[in-house]
């Protein structure tokens, strides 16, 4: 069973809506015992990583979901789930993350990328590294993406996905059961749609 | 590299899709072609009598969309609180337009920003050609001229640290005669955020003209002749074959 976070802001049913799609079971977790009947986790999230981080601590779910996936509960973050995966978001304020992967999440505008911001629209993934999320997709894949931050200071050995915008940006990681994506796989249609089944079916990291 | 973006806008009124023709409902017709699956962004927009308000006609729309298209979708017409919004990302959609409602009461707008972050928003506006060959931005479907010069207005925008600027232009909408690129390369320059065109695209030739500008991330259609697998099909083959980068898959 896949447990989706509802971290109060967006995308939920997107993600429900594709895992329909791929006949998926799954359960919206907004409580420590929807966790518990999770065998993996979907980490969603649109907007800002304040709103984001603030609704997850609220909800008490911060140190739950930590404590399962240090545990070794596999953990797919997207967009905004995955910034979360990282140390810190400087986005609104400055804010710590899970800590799963090291890395700082900073806005585009402070690294010297001479192109437009927000980073919007379908740009094609360099697949850095293998993983079971990448499985039957071909390199160079386009993927939606919509973001002005971005990680930044992650090491080689986790990242897993490149894209070129300016500079490359990292946008796929991955640190043993953990997984993460800064586009978008539930709005990439038939890839989108392949990448989020390979992390319920072939990702046992 | 980032792809050049086809957009396709779906205008609504009281639920039900109907195409526009300055501003005005041209005809209407079904909902049933919906397999659009080389467009690369949909929007939906509201423009229903019943208010500004956000109706859940156009509420049914918006979820009928996400449940059958795994594509972002941005929607537009009757947002004027945080509320509103918020009933609209909670079902799933990428983006919001803005667009009378930033002139009416600027704050809602900055505070969308920093609720939902810049790239979630994007601010819609209205171009009117003068007699004097100068333009003005309406409000209100094109109803009402706003007090501040383009340029003033549009510096406001962008203060707003906006995610997006729609540039459509009410002369053009729905005539098919081609993007008015004369407003496009006035405006484009300064703004330093990804735009998107709308207003007049009515073959592949007029969607190259205005996406082969460096300026220009996305060109928009409300043509219904655009919303078939086989036209999308073509308007992308046609924009390859003149060395435009744009999402080709299958």
């Amino acid at each position: 069973m896949i447990g989706v976070i509802n971290t109060g802001v967006g995308n939920i049913p997107s993600i429900c809506s594709a895992l329909k799609k791929i006949n998926c079971d799954f359960i919206i977790c907004l409580s420590k015992e929807d966790l518990d009947r999770a065998s993996k986790f979907i980490l969603p999230g649109v907007g800002s990583f304040k709103a984001f981080y603030e609704n997850i601590k609220k909800k008490d779910m911060f140190d739950e979901i930590s404590n399962r996936v240090h545990n070794g509960t596999p953990i797919l973050g997207i967009c905004l789930g995955f910034h979360a995966l990282f140390e810190s978001s400087n986005e609104f304020g400055n804010y710590s993350g899970f800590k799963f992967i090291k890395g700082k999440v900073q806005s585009m505008k402070d690294i010297d990328i001479n192109e437009r911001i927000p980073h919007v629209g379908w740009n094609n993934c360099e697949i850095k590294k293998d993983s079971e999320i990448f499985k039957e997709i071909n390199n160079q894949t386009n993927f939606y993406f919509t973001h002005s931050f971005t990680p930044t200071s992650v090491e080689t050995k986790n990242i897993i996905g490149t894209v070129t915008y300016g500079k490359e940006l990292v946008v796929a990681v991955q640190n043993h059961n953990i997984v993460g994506v800064q586009f978008h796989p539930e709005k990439s249609q038939k890839q989108g749609l392949k990448l989020i089944k390979n992390f319920i079916e072939n990702f046992n990291a | 590299m980032l792809k050049k973006r086809l957009l396709i806008s779906l205008t609504f009124k009281e639920g039900v899709l109907f195409r526009t023709k300055k501003f005005s409902p041209d005809y209407r017709y079904t909902k049933n072609f919906i397999d659009l699956w080389n467009a690369d962004e949909i929007i939906l927009i509201d423009v229903s009598e019943q208010g500004k308000k956000l109706n859940n006609d156009f509420l049914n729309v918006i979820k009928f969309f996400i449940e059958n298209c795994h594509l972002p979708i941005t929607v537009g017409g009757g947002v004027s609180s945080i509320e509103d919004a918020r009933k609209i990302f909670d079902l799933g959609v990428e983006k919001i337009i803005m667009n009378s409602s930033t002139y009416e009461n600027p704050k809602i707008t900055s505070d969308l920003i920093s609720s939902f972050g810049s790239s979630s928003i994007i601010q819609s506006l209205d171009f009117e050609k003068t007699v004097e060959d100068q333009y003005i931005i309406k409000i209100n479907n094109g109803k009402k001229q706003i007090k501040y010069s383009t340029d003033e207005y549009l510096d406001f925008i962008l203060s707003l640290n906006i995610g997006e600027i729609l540039i459509n232009s009410i002369d053009n909408d729905g005539g098919l005669m081609g993007f008015d690129i004369n407003l496009i390369n006035r405006y484009s320059k300064k703004i330093d955020v990804p735009i998107i065109v709308q207003g007049g695209g009515g073959n592949w030739n007029h969607f190259y003209e205005v996406l082969k500008l460096d300026n220009i991330s996305a060109a928009c259609t409300q043509n219904i002749y655009h919303f078939t697998e086989a036209s999308l099909k073509s308007a992308k083959k046609f924009l390859i074959s003149k060395n435009i980068k744009v999402r080709y898959d299958n």
